[in-house]
């Protein structure tokens, strides 16, 4: 051992790599002339293998972490990869809106899938047959002025009182007077339809009637038994009944739906009577056998020809 | 920037176009056809009106199957088994055996078809000023007519339907249904279950009875009154839209007994020792009864009034219902 042999904290900083380059090279060169030094250096790496070994057990320890870390590591890529995808497919997009006709398809596309999805946002039919029975119910109600529905210059008349201040869709139904029957009763309908729009109510009564309608159990299947019925006696009814007849029905048949009409107000102002339940129901039956007797009538006559 | 402008133009007029067709859709107009009207029925065949009489021996049992287009039709049930048929005025008319009886081979259903002579051509249907058709008692009769007055008596069931012409049934041994558009329905003195409905005319019934157990008595008119008189079924049901409904007669014990009418009144006359429990609805109207009644619940609203009550002992089950209409009941003297 000489002046310039190196201490043994520097061999044990050399071995654990934490000299500088310069000082770690002089080390180097200094150990392969220097006896002294070398055998301090190799005491001084048994001891490091024996601390290793004993602290083996320490140092695996420390895998999970490494692994915990690792998975970060891979997470971090990964979502840097998404990233990169959404950036390309927003590339291809830009580069593909670049053309004039594939900009005019998008533009249709989106369009439709809006009038698509408004379309699917409607009402459901059987709120409309509801609604549809609804209204219908009060205009055969207002039928019940029966020169108002029979006679056609007092219809056409401006200054019918009945027509103009009762109700606007008959209102509608008097300026079509001339064109027919069947189209008046369409015209009913349009009209229905459009007070059924949620969006667009018209009256604080059009808004009870929409949103407040609530089916009974077994309600909705006579609303639309007699949906479909009126629907096919709207037809019948002029050829199958004489004017008198016809002018029997229609006040039978706004006493049934003025009966109708006070049962469900009735009922929905206290939903466990029972009694109000009952009359509705036997109500809209003699609703449907009102309507039927027409369509059995009309049958009957085809029969006998 | 001619590129841009280019895509901006394309854009408009593709939005313009796609939004012009949901306008163009909601603001349609459904049109309906307007159906073409049936040229007015001619009712009577076009040739020449005769008397012509005919007749069958039948089984006693016999169906007999009708159609008459106009005419007045008598129904009468006579001792013998044998079928007559006298047309006067009408259509020349002939039987047409459907089926005969394995016992004795005779028919157990005829039906009864017009026979032009000019073209050989048959008709189900035929017409005539006055039908007069005689049947064993026990024979049971279809009939199906457009307007017909018609007058059943003496057999033992009777299905008559027509569109206009007042029924009448008397002596009816197992029952009847009767139903018309434009006429009144009368049945008397007949026993066995009975349907009976008239859309705008009345009906009336009295003096019947089952004929066996479980005879059901049905009623419905539109906007007829119907009245009841002595009615020994255990089972009646009545409704009516706007028409009034009398019952004058007796509760059986055990039987139910159910009035209805929309816009009507309800009037039974019943005896002072009734024993039946009830159940009154109405509207707007009241509820009379000149019987003392035990009322168990009383439930009142302005658009609906309900009254649960007991006459005696609570033997039979009574529903009345009426919308606008009141209910009376008197003590039957």
């Amino acid at each position: 051992m000489n002046k310039k042999c190196f201490d043994s904290g520097t061999i044990q900083a050399f071995l654990d790599g934490e000299l500088a380059p310069e000082m770690s090279a002089g080390v180097t060169n200094h150990i392969a002339i220097c006896d002294a030094c070398a055998l301090e250096l190799s005491e001084a790496e048994d001891e490091t293998a024996i601390a290793f070994s004993a602290l083996d057990n320490e140092f695996n320890t420390l895998v999970p972490t490494q692994r915990l870390w690792t998975k970060i590591n891979e997470s971090i890529v990964e979502e840097k990869k998404q990233n990169s995808v959404l950036h390309r497919f927003w590339t291809v997009i830009s580069a593909a809106l670049i053309n004039p006709s594939i900009t005019v398809a998008a533009g249709i596309f989106i369009v439709f899938g809006i009038f698509a999805a408004a379309l699917s946002m409607r009402p459901d039919s059987s709120n409309q047959t509801a609604a549809i029975n609804q209204v219908q119910n009060n205009v055969t109600v207002n039928q019940l002025a029966i020169p108002a529905i029979t006679d056609n210059s007092s219809l056409a008349s401006p200054t019918n009182p009945t027509i103009q201040t009762q109700n606007p869709p008959v209102q509608k139904v008097a300026n079509r007077q001339n064109t027919g029957e069947f189209t008046i009763q369409k015209a009913v309908i349009k009209t229905d339809y459009r007070e059924i729009k949620p969006r667009q109510p018209r009256t604080n009564d059009e808004v009870s009637r929409t949103s407040n309608f609530l089916y009974l159990p077994g309600e909705e299947s006579y609303v639309k038994t007699i949906a479909t019925l009126k629907q096919t006696v709207d037809g019948q009814k002029d050829t199958a009944m004489k004017p008198s007849s016809r002018i029997s029905f229609e006040r039978d048949l706004a006493v049934v739906n003025d009966s109708i009409d006070r049962m469900k107000k009735e009922v929905r102002k206290n939903s466990k009577n029972e009694t109000a339940k009952q009359i509705l129901y036997a109500s809209y039956q003699n609703k449907i056998d009102l309507l039927n007797s027409v369509a059995e009538r009309n049958e009957l006559m085809v029969s006998l020809q | 920037m001619k590129n841009l402008t280019i895509k901006i133009k394309y854009l408009a007029i593709t939005l313009v176009f796609a939004l012009s067709m949901p306008i163009a859709v909601f603001s349609q107009k459904v049109v309906v056809p307007i159906p073409a009207r049936t040229p007015p029925k001619t009712s009577m065949p076009p040739e020449k009106k005769v008397d012509s009489e005919k007749s069958l021996a039948v089984d006693s049992k016999v169906n007999i199957s009708l159609c008459v287009l106009e005419g007045n039709v008598k129904i009468n049930g006579w001792e013998r088994d044998e079928v007559r048929l006298f047309v006067k005025d009408g259509n020349p008319v002939e039987f047409k055996v459907r089926d005969k009886s394995k016992q004795n081979g005779k028919p157990v259903w005829i039906t009864v078809f017009s026979l032009d002579t000019k073209s050989n051509k048959t008709s189900e249907c035929f017409s005539g000023e006055e039908i007069e058709i005689d049947v064993p008692r026990n024979a049971i009769v279809h009939l199906k007519g457009q307007e017909t007055t018609t007058s059943v008596n003496s057999v033992r069931k009777a299905i008559v339907k027509n569109i206009g012409g007042d029924i009448s049934m008397r002596n009816i041994s197992e029952g009847a249904e009767a139903s018309t558009y434009e006429g009144n329905v009368i049945v008397e003195n007949s026993s066995g279950a009975f349907s009976l409905e008239s859309l705008n005319g009345n009906i009336v019934a009295f003096e019947l009875n089952p004929s066996e157990i479980g005879d059901i008595f049905k009623a419905k008119t539109s906007n007829g009154t119907i009245v009841l008189q002595d009615l020994e079924h255990r089972q009646i049901e009545v409704n009516s839209i706007s028409g009034a409904i009398s019952f004058n007669g007796a509760f059986s014990s055990g039987g139910s007994y159910s009035f209805g009418t929309s816009n009507g009144t309800i009037a039974l006359s019943i005896p002072k020792d009734t024993s039946c429990k009830f159940n009154a609805t109405y509207g707007l109207g009241g509820f009379n009864s000149e019987i003392p009644v035990i009322k168990i619940t009383e439930t009142k609203t302005p658009r609906l009034q309900n009254v649960v009550g007991t006459m005696g002992d609570g033997d039979a089950t009574l529903n009345l219902t009426t919308s606008s209409g009141v209910i009376k009941i008197k003590t039957k003297k």
